[in-house]
């Protein structure tokens, strides 16, 4: 009877310590982010690698004010650009602040079209919207391509969209390769279905 | 007459030499044939039982330190291992329908109290076999309304049944059944709905939006293993408490993302769930009287003479 009472002192142990720690299995938080936001990623159509740029500047069509989302002087490398959830559609001002192209006519447009559907990510993170991206335009002055790497924008912190920015060469004049002119003189308006 | 006695003497070479090949051929018996390849050697002088009865009666034996019982063949010196002489496990002591009963797990209800957003109760009812194996079902109603403090959402999930089909293992079988500890496994399935209102404040762009996802129907199957202990406090009603880890077998996957509330299991992110039950028991067999109560030699199957160490 002695056993039998020690193991239930130890059963009943086991279970307020197993009891204490559920809480802490319950508060993982959020891993993501709160809202899907696509993750844009710079790249460079000469070489194929990431840029890192800090002459651009980027506004969303239509915002409050124009509000600025990346100013200049800022480097960076990818950028994060929200969707109107209110809208199927997206546009995106790429301003070039770099001498000789800081000019409205050599800004580039990206606008994406899209589907919205609402979704329950987690408790951590909440609901949200989460879109199929159906269709992706652009001009084409100083941006080469986008490339959609997954269609479905989601609140994970992948980098779904690849943005190929036309560049100098390492070694090249930066201010008139014949790469540059040639990016200058391209105004023709580039799209992808997807 | 030395020249007829060598002519003689020939003959009888020659008839011998004739003979002897034919008879030593006469004695040859096939030990390759498909009998003998599958009888024992010993079947000649009779079965391995019999053989195994005349090794005893030539052996003396002894207890190791360990109380076993060694074998000494007292012929040929070398100690064996009667195998029919091992301990055997102990017989059951209650009948096969020991006991049925039923119970109702209160411990969401209880964690309800304290602020829980979700949860039911669950009712069971199990029949204990031998007071070892115990099977048991489990039926029980969940639900959740939850608005997180830090959230932008309301999940809820209106009142949803759930079933649990499984057993438990006493590892107390032959003690006291007022006291049990139990190890089991369950395989719980549920069908529900669940549905979200939301409201995103959409910083960037200046526009607040809401918006719901309607009621959407999903099932859930998933697994536990937990270890559990019941005490009879009074007459026949117990209280059991146990712990129990579960994960997730299968689920429906909507485009509106996966439930967060799966009732009878708990939030999707928990791994573990407690329960606290009351049960009644109802008694339906009695011990019956077992080899516990017979003499401790009885039990080792050894013949007196054995004891005294009798040697052919």
């Amino acid at each position: 009877m002695a056993k039998t009472k020690t193991l239930t002192v130890i059963a009943a142990l086991a279970v307020v310590a197993a009891a204490a720690t559920l809480p802490a299995c319950n508060t993982t938080g959020c891993t993501d982010n709160h809202s899907s936001i696509p993750v844009a990623d710079f790249y460079s159509s000469t070489t194929g690698g990431q840029v890192t740029i800090d002459s651009l500047q980027i506004h969303g069509i239509g915002a409050p004010g124009d509000s600025v989302l990346l100013h200049v002087g800022q480097k960076v490398n990818q950028v994060n650009l929200p969707m109107r959830s209110s809208q199927n559609s997206t546009a995106w001002c790429f301003s070039y602040k770099q001498a000789a192209l800081d000019h409205p006519g050599l800004n580039d447009t990206i606008t994406f079209d899209y589907d919205s559907e609402p979704w329950f990510a987690s408790e951590q993170c909440g609901a949200m919207y989460r879109y199929h991206i159906t269709r992706c335009t652009y001009t084409t002055h100083l941006i080469d391509s986008v490339a959609i790497a997954d269609s479905l924008i989601t609140n994970s912190q992948q980098s779904q969209i690849r943005i190929y920015f036309r560049t100098a060469a390492p070694g090249d004049d930066t201010e008139a390769t014949p790469q540059r002119r040639a990016a200058l003189r391209h105004t023709q308006e580039g799209g992808s279905a997807l | 007459m030395r020249r007829s006695t060598l002519v003689i003497l020939s003959l009888v070479a020659v008839v011998l030499l004739t003979c002897l090949p034919v008879g030593a051929q006469r004695r040859v018996t096939p030990v390759n044939t498909p009998a003998t390849r599958t009888q024992p050697k010993n079947d000649a002088e009779g079965d391995s039982a019999r053989a195994l009865e005349r090794r005893r009666a030539r052996s003396t034996h002894y207890h190791d330190e360990n109380g076993r019982v060694v074998m000494v063949d007292t012929v040929t010196g070398v100690e064996w291992v009667d195998s029919t002489m091992l301990p055997k496990a102990p017989p059951m002591k209650f009948p096969l329908l020991h006991a049925a009963s039923v119970g109702l797990n209160i411990w969401d209800p209880a964690m309800r109290l304290f602020g829980q957003h979700y949860g039911g109760a669950d009712a069971f009812a199990s029949v204990s076999l031998h007071n070892r194996y115990i099977p048991t079902f489990e039926f029980g109603m969940g639900t959740a309304n939850n608005t997180p403090s830090d959230g932008n959402f309301t999940y809820k999930t209106p009142l949803a049944p759930y079933f649990k089909i499984g057993a438990d293992y006493n590892f107390l079988y032959n003690s006291n059944p007022d006291y049990q500890f139990l190890a089991g496994v369950r395989y719980g399935f549920s069908p529900f709905k669940y549905s979200v209102t939301a409201h995103m404040d959409d910083g960037y762009w200046g526009e607040d939006t809401s918006f719901e996802i309607p009621s959407t129907a999903v099932t859930a199957g998933w697994f536990e293993i937990g270890i559990g202990l019941r005490v009879r406090i009074a007459g026949n009603v117990s209280a059991g408490w146990g712990v129990k880890y579960h994960t997730i077998l299968h689920r429906t996957h909507p485009a509106s993302g996966d439930a967060w509330y799966i009732p009878g299991y708990g939030t999707e992110s928990s791994s573990l769930q407690c329960s606290f039950n009351i049960v009644y028991t109802l008694p339906l067999g009695k011990p019956k009287p077992t080899a516990h109560n017979l003499p401790a030699d009885t039990d080792t199957g050894l013949p007196a003479k054995r004891d005294t160490g009798t040697t052919d």
